[in-house]
């Protein structure tokens, strides 16, 4: 996000930065009303998903769709085997050990270029 | 009066008022506010690597914890090799998060360290995987955590009264506050803090003028976390028991929110704020009931829109030595214009 670069270019960047978080705030919902009927609807229910989202966007790549995808697959999977082979705590020490090393090793995430 | 001795005058006179407090307060205040005191040491850890370094941790609370854990483990009498007095839990609760920052700090900053948001969400991770590892080690007492912790004892006092008073509780705070201060004023005041700004400032270029980046950061963070240690031993011993929410994901987003409410760049904004934040949300409890944490909320959200400063922003910015400031222009230490990180 190069503000002052893309600016000078005569994009509208403060119009795209609403635009983009209100289509993400979009998609979030979409995600929550999916969710609903499998799990109970409380003002708490996003609350275990925020730090899971970050770090499936960081360790399959930020910036592109494809990396987003294949950060939810990596740790969405690792959670959900490892929580069946040991316990549901253990599972999410797991993970997030996982993801922080992955982050740690490839800043650009698993899709991303190798720079 | 420029703006810079009305700062130092400004912060001389909230010493010299917190000094007279015990003349004013009752003692249920002069003990909440004893507690807050830790919380502020706290405060000014985080502001000197945030403010200081532009290193935002969102796992603060990591160290805090563990020092307040080490504290509650060696005067609960459960390392038996170290004895059990206050002296020697306070240097495990400094050495042991000093040993942790510095490994977490090597893993993180070496080489392609990482920095910024990235950095940020992994300490996010680390503090959260930290408290469930808290939770289920039985040794430190998993859930509950250590309870019973015995607080300042008064050993010069033979018979009645074995224990300080709310009064001497809160000088002991207030001085360990002031020597914190003090100390990391000094820092920030010299060329390393200088070299910290720069870092802040863009560490690539820092880098390119010949300075060691990394060892840089990894001191800062060892720094911090050594404060952090302290300030959870101090409050430990006051509040009686040390649980995992001191050492999560709860109190390291609470730490970052009083640091930006008061002023993340000038270490006393950032005490004051951890101070007023804490106050405030006693107040808002008492008169508001239930809406409370809405209103908590929308003040922060309000503070953090309009004033990116903080509250105290830069009245409270003291300014550099004569020989580090640039020459004709008197700067503060650290109310330097920055880009935002």
């Amino acid at each position: 996000m190069c503000s002052p670069s893309s600016a000078s270019l005569g994009i509208n960047t403060r119009q795209l930065d609403r635009a983009t978080f209100a289509i993400g705030a979009a998609l979030a919902g979409v995600a929550g009303a999916v969710m609903a009927p499998i799990m109970s609807v409380d003002p708490q229910m996003g609350v275990g998903f925020l730090i899971p989202a970050f770090l499936s966007i960081l360790v399959g790549g930020p910036g592109t769709l494809l990396g987003a995808l294949t950060g939810t697959a990596a740790i969405a999977g690792t959670s959900v085997v490892v929580s069946d082979i040991w316990t549901d705590v253990a599972a999410q020490v797991v993970v997030f050990t996982f993801a922080i090393i992955v982050i740690r090793l490839f800043p650009q995430g698993l899709t991303g270029r190798r720079s | 009066m420029s703006r810079a001795s009305r700062a130092t005058r400004v912060t001389l006179i909230l010493w010299t008022a917190l000094t007279l407090a015990p003349a004013v307060l009752g003692e249920w205040s002069l003990t909440q506010l004893a507690q807050y005191m830790a919380y502020g040491i706290f405060a000014m850890g985080l502001a000197f690597i945030w403010g200081q370094a532009g290193i935002l941790s969102f796992g603060q609370a990591i160290f805090f914890g563990t020092g307040g854990y080490c504290m509650g483990l060696v005067t609960l009498d459960r390392l038996p090799m170290l004895g059990d007095s206050t002296a020697v839990g306070l240097i495990l609760a400094l050495v042991v998060p000093a040993i942790v920052a510095y490994i977490l700090g090597q893993l993180l900053f070496l080489g392609r360290g990482l920095s910024g948001a990235y950095f940020a969400i992994v300490t996010l991770c680390a503090a959260v995987v930290v408290q469930t590892l808290a939770e289920q080690w039985k040794f430190i007492g998993g859930f509950d955590g250590l309870l019973g912790i015995p607080p300042f004892a008064a050993p010069w006092r033979a018979g009645g009264n074995a224990y300080l008073s709310a009064g001497e509780t809160y000088y002991l705070m207030l001085a360990a506050a002031a020597l914190v201060f003090v100390g990391l004023s000094w820092v920030v005041r010299s060329p390393i803090g200088t070299v910290l700004a720069a870092i802040r400032d863009d560490d690539r270029r820092t880098a390119f003028f010949g300075y060691d980046v990394v060892r840089f950061k990894v001191w800062a963070f060892v720094a911090s976390a050594v404060i952090s240690g302290a300030a959870g031993a101090l409050f430990v011993k006051q509040f009686g028991f040390a649980s995992p929410s001191l050492i999560g994901f709860g109190l390291s987003t609470e730490v970052l929110i009083w640091v930006a409410v008061g002023g993340h760049q000038v270490l006393m904004s950032a005490f004051l704020g951890a101070l007023v934040v804490r106050w405030v949300e006693g107040v808002l409890s008492e008169r508001l009931g239930d809406y409370w944490l809405l209103a908590l909320g929308v003040l922060f959200v309000a503070t953090v829109v309009l004033m990116p400063y903080g509250l105290f922003g830069q009245i409270l910015a003291l300014p550099l030595p004569r020989h580090l400031r640039g020459h004709g222009v008197q700067e503060p230490a650290m109310g330097r214009v920055s880009r935002s990180r």
